[in-house]
């Protein structure tokens, strides 16, 4: 996964690594000169001769600490970049999942997948994977000053260096796992401290904070546990490569003492080969720290790579989508859910056509399979038999972007974006403000947007939190309102409203209607409503019960016929009306 | 005000027996390298030219002993300061949830943050705060370190060792002077973090409407614009850190260079020169750690500004950030079930001059009597949920009154909770745990209880079509049930509590006909005394009082 993530960015990072190696291999020349300062000082050289190597020793070190800086901060904005894009492909493939994934996850959840996981991905990248190229090259650099000033150095020194390297590699999964588990205990908690913040209204009002304090609380236990577990894989790590270093540096000691006692080096050769060793094993020492964000980068990558392996978007083609208005065709279709709760058929063998142009209104109870039939029409679930087709076109062969151009719904339960008015009309698109303004008169709310202290640009927050004034909120209704201001905008030839305006008064049944009538002209429409009076605007009527269709006709001839579902619905309706 | 170091100790010692000796042995690890380093220096001493002295040996197999130690100390103290410094975060993240659930009361704080904002403040800022601790622990550790190089280089060579330890205290109050730079950079960091934080929140949560929408691509394009902007704030805040560290460790290396060069006016050893140049490296941590401080008082200060925001002020004694609280964590017991309230029975709700001046609410005054169905009517935006917010406390009010039984009632967040009122949201929220856990949100209800509320908000039929009863997870926000059912269990949640007084915001929005008729008829039977914002003729038919609020501000006005 990371490094499918770098291929494309090679070169880059196979820049960095070159220019930190010199950065890094630095230090050696500055061993060298230590070597050289201690053969002069035992040899009680004047002060004009060690003056020079001291100065040459301190501007290395400058040289060096500017290389780093630079090669980091690219680095840094390098692993930006790509994580960036990384992000972008989670959140739209997030965007893209089936219904079945959404209900699986909180947005608390997906948020620290796709935000917090990446995040540690990109100090991951901008800082352990050009290091360790650097290590690589400066411990070949190490043994190559070694062989030309101290060649006897030489064998040890590739040797331990090897040994370094080897037990690095070998451990450099070694908390992988725990990271894993530590991160989703994480996410548990986000994911349960997001839901009860979400619904603290309904929490707060029931006095019932303390079963929210308790459930985070559990979980933050459980990620407290997570992390221990985590530490001490980690600290394993970290303890072997340290005493792995430290008996490298010691061999290198012995090693040039046996080889001074035999008279094939001098003691500035032994410093030489020490400074050698402890510049490589102290960045590798550096670098094992580093590598918890490593280790965390593969957690996190793994997290990642978890979701996107579910594949859970639903099938789309390339067909484009005729052009004009459509006509929608139900053929035999049949729809099957199969989850943990069972099988059960919501749709079964449903032959429905919705002439273009025409509106049609679905009636039926709870769990009668209306939800279901918009589902399917809006490519939310693909049936499990027969087929939908658009013009003559298999709904499941189009293309999706092209589909969500033409085929546009309005859902029950609308939800806002922490931004301005015109942003939650526009849900981002460009439009002109007379576009949005005309959008917002269609549906009656321009009142409204007259009354806003900054009009179109007046923030709106996400969620209804703020009181301040500074931002506002929208009643049930009026969000109702506005999600239908959003679909007239994008224009599509079908529209699907789902319940879309429940939450508006039917006192003012005109209003409605009236804003209903700007959306589903020239469209083709699916209304489902439990309120017999939004379906007035309605061509047709179609009455499902158990997923199947038992009505189906023009309103008005439904409505004349007094043995029909329809007509006994609207009588009970009135009815109902009249106990009072 | 408590300094923040007090402050921070506080939230620090909650399980502090982990968190402070992981600290101890932190410290203790900073100072460690001493011995190896002069070690080292011996054992270059015990290299004349041929050969090595019999102490050599000795010396080498102490250095190998040394790291070895070094090594287990950091290896004990590493865990038992990360299971403290979790469990610290932890309780400062679950006081946060616990001023923000809290109903009234004085550890209830505003829910004016959007909860995008809340998460990501939730996840970064604790660390950010508890740093700070880490700041004084590295700084002790380095000063330690620094006296003990002192002196051992002291007895090398004073002049010299003052020639390169003294501009290196002098770096450190230089570093002092960049913290207020570092401090906005921080602060720009975590802001665009939580821009992004929020807008992929909402995004997540609207993933259908997006998707049914058409505005994936628009969406998309919005968050790499957000994206974008917090890259460079980032960018500047990591850059910023690695230049101040290169800078003080580039400053190292020259100090060491001046130190050896007026140390050469003397007969040095191979091992006075390692030594100088192993401890000289080492100490460029104290200089670091000087300006650590500063930087580190003002991440703390950017974070804990961001977390105070979500809990109640802090007032004599009590600091709501810190203050400790039982939790299962490392061997706590979860706190104990609270009693059950003592209930004020109803006789009469008066509102006098309720005026909610945002909401277009003014000087508005109804009673509600033991017993009744009072229903507020009117169109869109007319201020209908915001009445029945302010009412029972989830909307501050400008000013007027409600009283119970004809007493003010002081904290109406706090008292209008069960078993005196039970609240069914317009959107009611359910949660990822099973029926039976969301029915009772933690009280004290036994499954018969659970049972009578099901059957009078008839939800009955439906529970019969749930593969697991009560036992069903209903999936994250209830989505596995259709809007109606959720709307119908949160009836039941709230009817459990047999509260005195029932609050209901549209609750049967999302009911089919039948099955309104069927929960109003229960609710009346129930003898219930319901306050309901409805335009449902079924509703307005069976309302003893109706409160009409047409003509208000804001509703659509059909052209």
């Amino acid at each position: 996964m990371l490094a499918s993530l770098l291929r494309p960015q090679w070169r880059l990072v196979a820049a960095f690594a070159a220019v930190l190696s010199v950065a890094t291999a630095i230090p050696l020349g500055a061993s060298i000169l230590l070597a050289q300062f201690v053969r002069l000082a035992i040899a009680r050289a004047a002060p004009s001769r060690l003056v020079p190597v001291a100065g040459a020793y301190a501007g290395l070190g400058l040289l060096s600490a500017g290389l780093t800086v630079a090669v980091t901060w690219r680095a840094t904005v390098a692993a930006w970049g790509i994580t960036n894009g990384l992000r972008h492909d989670l959140a739209d493939y997030v965007l893209r999942a089936d219904l079945g994934f959404h209900r699986d996850r909180t947005p608390g959840e997906l948020v620290t997948r796709v935000d917090a996981d990446i995040t540690s991905m990109t100090q991951f990248i901008s800082t352990v994977v050009a290091q360790l190229m650097a290590i690589a090259v400066l411990a070949l650099g190490a043994v190559a000053v070694a062989l030309v000033i101290e060649p006897v150095l030489a064998p040890a020194l590739a040797t331990v260096c090897a040994v370094v390297g080897f037990v690095t590699y070998r451990l450099r999964d070694r908390s992988v796992a725990q990271t894993i588990v530590e991160r989703a205990a994480e996410a548990n908690v986000m994911s349960a401290a997001e839901q009860y913040l979400a619904g603290a209204d309904d929490v707060a009002s029931l006095g019932a904070g303390r079963h929210g304090v308790a459930r985070v609380g559990e979980r933050s236990a459980v990620f407290v546990a997570a992390a221990r577990d985590r530490v001490r894989e980690q600290m394993t790590m970290q303890g072997t490569v340290r005493v792995t270093v430290a008996a490298a540096e010691v061999t290198m000691i012995a090693y040039g003492a046996v080889a001074a006692a035999r008279g094939s080096l001098d003691v500035a050769g032994i410093v030489l080969g020490y400074r050698l060793v402890s510049t490589v094993s102290s960045k590798v020492d550096h670098l094992t720290w580093r590598m918890q964000d490593a280790q965390g980068a593969s957690g996190a990558a793994h997290r990642v790579m978890e979701l996107v392996a579910e594949q859970r978007i639903v099938a789309s083609g390339q067909a484009p989508v005729p052009e004009g208005p459509l006509e929608v065709r139900f053929e035999n279709v049949e729809l099957v859910y199969d989850d943990e709760a069972g099988t059960h058929a919501a749709v079964k063998g449903l032959d429905l056509v919705l002439p273009a142009g025409r509106i049609l209104g679905v009636i039926g109870r709870t769990g009668s399979g209306k939800t279901s039939l918009a589902r399917l029409l809006l490519r939310l679930v693909a049936p499990t038999g027969g087929r939908i087709l658009l013009n003559d076109v298999d709904l499941a062969e189009i293309n999706d972007d092209a589909l969500r151009r033409r085929v546009s719904a309005v859902p029950q339960d609308v939800q806002l974006f922490p931004g301005s008015v015109e942003q939650n009309v526009t849900l981002f698109a460009t439009h002109t403000r007379a576009d949005v303004v005309a959008a917002l008169r269609a549906v009656g709310l321009e009142e409204w947007l007259d009354s806003l202290p900054e009009g179109l640009q007046t923030r709106l927050s996400s969620d209804n939190r703020d009181d301040s004034g500074t931002r506002v909120g929208l009643s049930g209704g009026q969000a109702q309102l506005l999600a239908l201001s959003r679909a007239l905008l994008r224009d599509p030839a079908v529209v699907v409203l789902d319940e879309a305006t429940s939450r508006i008064d039917p006192l003012t049944q005109d209003a409605i209607a009236y804003a209903m009538r700007h959306l589903v002209a020239g469209r083709t429409a699916l209304v489902i409503a439990h309120r017999l009076e939004t379906l007035e605007v309605c061509d047709d009527i179609a009455v499902l019960a158990d997923g199947t269709l038992v009505e189906h006709g023009p309103r008005v001839a439904l409505a004349a016929d007094p043995t029909s579902h329809y007509a006994r619905l609207l009588a009970a309706g009135q009815d109902a009306e009249e106990l009072a | 005000m408590t300094s923040p170091e007090r402050r921070v100790a506080r939230l620090a010692s909650y399980r502090g027996r982990w968190y402070w000796s992981g600290a101890v042995g932190w410290t203790l690890w900073f100072v460690t390298p001493l011995g190896p380093g002069w070690l080292i220096g011996r054992v270059f001493d015990e290299l004349p030219e041929h050969g090595a002295s019999r102490h050599f040996w000795t010396l080498l197999m102490g250095l190998l002993a040394a790291h070895i130690g070094s090594a287990l100390l950091i290896f004990v103290a590493h865990r038992t300061y990360v299971q403290g410094l979790e469990a610290a975060k932890a309780l400062a993240r679950v006081n946060v949830i616990n001023a923000q659930l809290a109903s009234g009361g004085a550890e209830s704080a505003p829910r004016t943050v959007p909860v995008g904002d809340v998460l990501s403040r939730l996840r970064d800022d604790p660390f950010d705060v508890l740093f700070l601790i880490d700041n004084w622990v590295d700084l002790l550790g380095a000063a330690l370190y620094g006296t003990g190089a002192i002196i051992l280089l002291c007895r090398i060579d004073p002049l010299a060792t003052a020639a390169g330890v003294i501009p290196m205290i002098a770096l450190g109050f230089g570093n002092r002077l960049i913290g207020n730079l570092a401090r906005r950079n921080r602060q720009k960091s975590r802001d665009s973090s939580s821009a992004v934080g929020d807008f992929l929140n909402a995004s997540f949560e609207a993933s259908l409407t997006v998707k049914v929408g058409g505005a994936r691509h628009d969406v998309l394009r919005r968050l790499d614009s957000l994206n974008t902007t917090r890259a460079h704030a980032a960018v500047r805040d990591s850059v910023w850190n690695d230049l101040v560290w290169t800078v003080n460790s580039a400053a190292a290396d020259i100090f060491v260079g001046v130190a050896l060069v007026v140390a050469s006016r003397r007969n040095l050893t191979a091992g006075d020169v390692t030594l100088f140049a192993s401890y000289l490296i080492g100490m460029v941590w104290l200089p670091m750690r000087l300006g650590g401080i500063v930087v580190g008082r003002r991440r703390y200060q950017v974070s804990a500004d961001r977390l105070d925001a979500l809990v109640a002020p802090a007032s004599k004694g009590t600091d709501r950030l810190t203050e400790h609280r039982v939790l299962p964590i490392l061997g706590g017991r979860p706190a104990a079930r609270p009693d059950r309230r003592a209930r004020v029975p109803l006789d009469c709700l008066g509102v006098s001059n309720l005026t909610v001046a945002s909401r277009g609410i003014e000087n508005l005054s109804f009673t509600v009597e033991r017993g009744s169905l009072t229903v507020i009517s009117g169109p869109v935006g007319s201020g209908k949920t915001s009445i029945l917010r302010a009412l029972i406390g989830l909307l501050d009010i400008d000013s007027g009154a409600v009283q119970w039984n004809g007493n003010v009632v002081a904290d109406r967040a706090a008292f209008f909770i069960p078993p005196q009122c039970a609240f069914v949201p317009q959107v009611p929220r359910l949660f990822a745990e099973s029926l039976r856990d969301n029915l009772r949100l933690g009280h004290d209800i036994d499954d018969h209880e659970l049972h009578e509320a099901i059957t009078l908000a008839a939800f009955d039929k439906d529970l019969i079509d749930l593969s697991d009863g009560l036992d069903t997870a209903v999936g994250a926000r209830g989505v596995r049930l259709s809007g109606g059912q959720a709307q119908r269990a949160a009836a039941a949640r709230a009817l459990s509590h047999r509260a005195e007084l029932l609050v209901l915001d549209d609750l049967t929005s999302a009911l089919d006909m039948e099955t309104e008729l069927e929960l109003w008829t229960r609710l009346a039977h129930a003898g219930y005394t319901v306050l309901a914002a409805s335009n449902r003729p079924v509703a307005l038919a069976r309302a003893t009082t109706v409160i009409d609020l047409s003509g208000r501000v804001g509703s659509p006005q059909p052209t």
